[in-house]
């Protein structure tokens, strides 16, 4: 696992003041292998860096506005997002008409700091951010199945293992049920069914995930996962599933 | 010899005369002076003779005396020309309804030789005196209590009075060309009626109309005026952040300065000053106006109102110049409405009511966001949140919610993810432009 720092803020005082956080961090972690390639004031130094990106996870601190430059903190924000989908952007900024859950959306920015919280609490925030970035990474280092899916063009990710059961709406969407969500995006079960083997089809319009299967309800016809959801199962599928679950 | 039948004439004559005057005189007090009063008295007695000589001289001398009472007044031309007209038309036709009650209904019969047709001419005048009062009285009620400056509803009104005084004294002097007069006084009097309840029903309807129409422009100009004044506001606002902006960067930037020199006592100082409200106030910029669908701007606009006034923490972003050219925007509004009811009742209960929403554009499609803070001991069962009848309310049908999986259920470019995490729970409606 290898983390590259990026920092870019206009202000000098500020920028050499994030600048000592980051190094405090990486002198007191030094188990993780962090690099700290660019701090700059100007943002086109990122832009190039960009151009040519090193191996591992980039992790951006980025300004949102730039006194002597047309490049905007969200342009480039926007331009990282197009590179690459895992890369970290946290926006620190005094810039309050920021559209926060626009972004988040949009660019799925990691964190948003405010400098009005004074530069103690913005440490702390940094801290925070690259701690559960590399917490992050140290997991992800067991590879777990990601399950990508698309509404219009973009495309979202989520841990497959996250994943109770989808479920059809109609012919071309589909919703999955997570422990505390239910997304709905474009797509058939039966496409599904051939791309991730491991799925287990319960009802015409039901597949399960098989990994998060707790127990049988035999009497109300209703499949119960780890986390306490449950969904349909028609009759005619309940020996095949008790089968397959015992084969596992 | 004067005979009776012209006394009784004269008599008549005058009063009806100083009538009209009286009647004038109540609809423009402003001319009653001493002067005018002596012009009144003279001229009822004078004229009267007039007729003598030629008749119908003495009408020709009353509009001129009227006209010259009026020119002092500063009435608008067209409120005196349509008041004269009422006055004619009210003091002619109780003379009518007068004479019509005292030969028919009272069943007098007239003989000019006698002293009686005297009374009888008196009697005639006191009724004409009592229903022109009664009438005027409430005439000047309706005048006062509903007068419309506008000036085509007062041309419709003197356009009405003119046909109805026209066609009063054009069948009143028929009959008395024909020597008809008595024998069909009940005829013309009915003929009168229907003429001013048509007129007057025709004119209403129009000017009801009209009033509409006046309404719904001084309408539509308060609207114009109220997006005029938010837009100043919004350009202000624009300024003042701007401001703002640079300030906390150069407070921020003078912090980092300081703490090279380790000046604590400045340090803390700034940092006292940097976390206050001071600085830190937000100011609301939704760009709620730049929405160019009034439904959808409207349920918006409205449910944040609502938050706010429930002391609701909101915060909006609404993205510049979204399209929705070829959306549904009442089925949108439904979902919005229903999504915001729920969202502001939830968060009502928690410790610190939030409500955040987002309009989101892309090249392609539309995003709202709707996220609400729910009560620490509120369980959501985001597994049926969707189904028939289920609430996370007590005695609540719940429909809201399926009615919204209905929606997006027969449209297939609507997408809803549903989350509650962290005692968040967040919709978000994704509608795809359709090819």
């Amino acid at each position: 696992m290898l983390l590259n720092i990026i920092l870019c803020e206009d202000d000098k005082n500020l920028l050499m003041y994030y600048r000592l956080i980051i190094k405090n961090y990486i002198k007191d972690h030094p188990q993780y292998d962090i690099s700290f390639p660019i701090y700059s004031q100007n943002p086109r130094e990122v832009e190039s860096y960009l151009d040519t990106p090193p191996e591992g996870i980039n992790f951006f601190i980025l300004d949102i506005e730039f006194h002597d430059s047309q490049t905007r903190g969200l342009d480039l924000a926007e331009k990282i997002r197009k590179l690459s989908s895992i890369d970290k952007i946290v926006f620190l900024t005094s810039y309050d008409q920021f559209a926060k859950m626009t972004y988040e959306r949009k660019l799925q920015s990691f964190d948003y700091i405010t400098k009005d919280i004074g530069l103690t609490n913005i440490e702390k925030r940094i801290d925070d951010d690259l701690n559960s970035t590399v917490n992050e990474l140290l997991e992800n280092d067991d590879q777990p199945v990601k399950f990508s899916y698309s509404i219009g063009p973009r495309e979202y990710k989520v841990d497959l293992d996250d994943i109770d059961y989808f479920e059809a709406s109609d012919s071309h969407k589909i919703s999955f049920h997570t422990k505390d969500s239910i997304e709905q995006f474009q797509g058939s079960l039966t496409a599904l069914e051939s791309k991730y083997e491991n799925l287990f089809r319960v009802h015409k319009s039901i597949l399960i995930n098989p990994n998060n299967f707790e127990e049988l309800d035999k009497h109300k016809h209703k499949v119960i996962f780890k986390d306490g959801k449950n969904c349909d199962i028609s009759r005619r599928r309940v020996s095949a599933l008790i089968r397959y679950i015992v084969s596992t | 010899m004067i005979s009776f039948s012209n006394i009784s004439w004269y008599l008549a004559s005058a009063t009806n005369t100083l009538l009209l005057f009286m009647v004038l005189l109540v609809f423009v007090p402003e001319i009653v002076n001493r002067f005018n009063i002596s012009i009144i008295i003279l001229s009822s007695i004078l004229f009267t003779f007039a007729d003598v000589v030629k008749n119908g001289t003495s009408f020709v001398l009353i509009t001129i005396v009227i006209f010259y009472m009026l020119r002092k007044s500063k009435r608008k031309k067209l409120f005196k020309l349509s008041i004269f007209l009422l006055d004619l038309l009210i003091t002619i036709s109780t003379q009518s309804i007068a004479s019509y009650i005292v030969f028919n209904l009272l069943k007098i019969t007239f003989s000019p030789a006698l002293i009686e047709s005297v009374v009888i001419s008196l009697l005639i005048s006191l009724l004409n005196w009592i229903l022109a009062i009664g009438l005027v009285l409430i005439i000047r009620y309706l005048i006062n209590k509903f007068y419309i400056s506008d000036e085509l509803i007062q041309w419709i009104i003197l356009l009405s009075l003119t046909i109805i005084t026209a066609s009063y004294i054009g069948l009143v002097l028929t009959s008395r060309y024909l020597k008809v007069q008595l024998t069909y006084l009940k005829l013309t009097t009915a003929i009168l009626f229907l003429i001013i309840a048509f007129i007057t029903i025709g004119a209403s309807f129009f000017i009801y109309g009209h009033i509409k129409k006046i309404q719904a422009d001084a309408e539509l100009k308060t609207i114009e005026n109220t997006n005029l004044y938010i837009q100043e506001l919004e350009r202000k606002n624009e300024d003042l952040r701007g401001l703002k902006h640079d300030y906390k960067n150069l407070l921020l930037s003078l912090e980092a300065t300081i703490k090279d020199d380790n000046n604590t006592e400045a340090i803390k100082k700034i940092n006292a000053y940097t976390s206050t409200n001071s600085v830190n106030t937000k100011i609301e910029d939704s760009g709620l106006y730049s929405i160019d669908d009034e439904l959808i701007r409207g349920i918006i606009v409205t449910k944040l109102v609502t938050a706010k006034n429930k002391n609701i923490e909101t915060h909006f972003e609404i993205a510049d110049s979204v399209n929705f050219a070829n959306s549904n925007s009442v089925e949108i509004t439904r979902i919005l409405g229903i999504l915001f009811d729920n969202a502001i009742e939830a968060t009502i209960k928690s410790e610190k009511p939030i409500l955040d929403f987002a309009l989101i554009s892309y090249d392609d499609s539309i995003e709202f966001i709707i996220k609400n803070s729910v009560s620490p001991n509120q369980k959501i069962d985001i597994n049926n949140i969707y189904t028939s009848g289920f609430s996370t309310k007590k005695n609540h049908s719940g429909l809201g919610l399926a009615n919204i999986k209905r929606i997006v259920d027969s449209n297939s470019n609507y997408y809803l993810n549903t989350s509650f995490k962290n005692g968040i729970f967040e919709v978000i409606l994704t509608i795809l432009e359709v090819k």
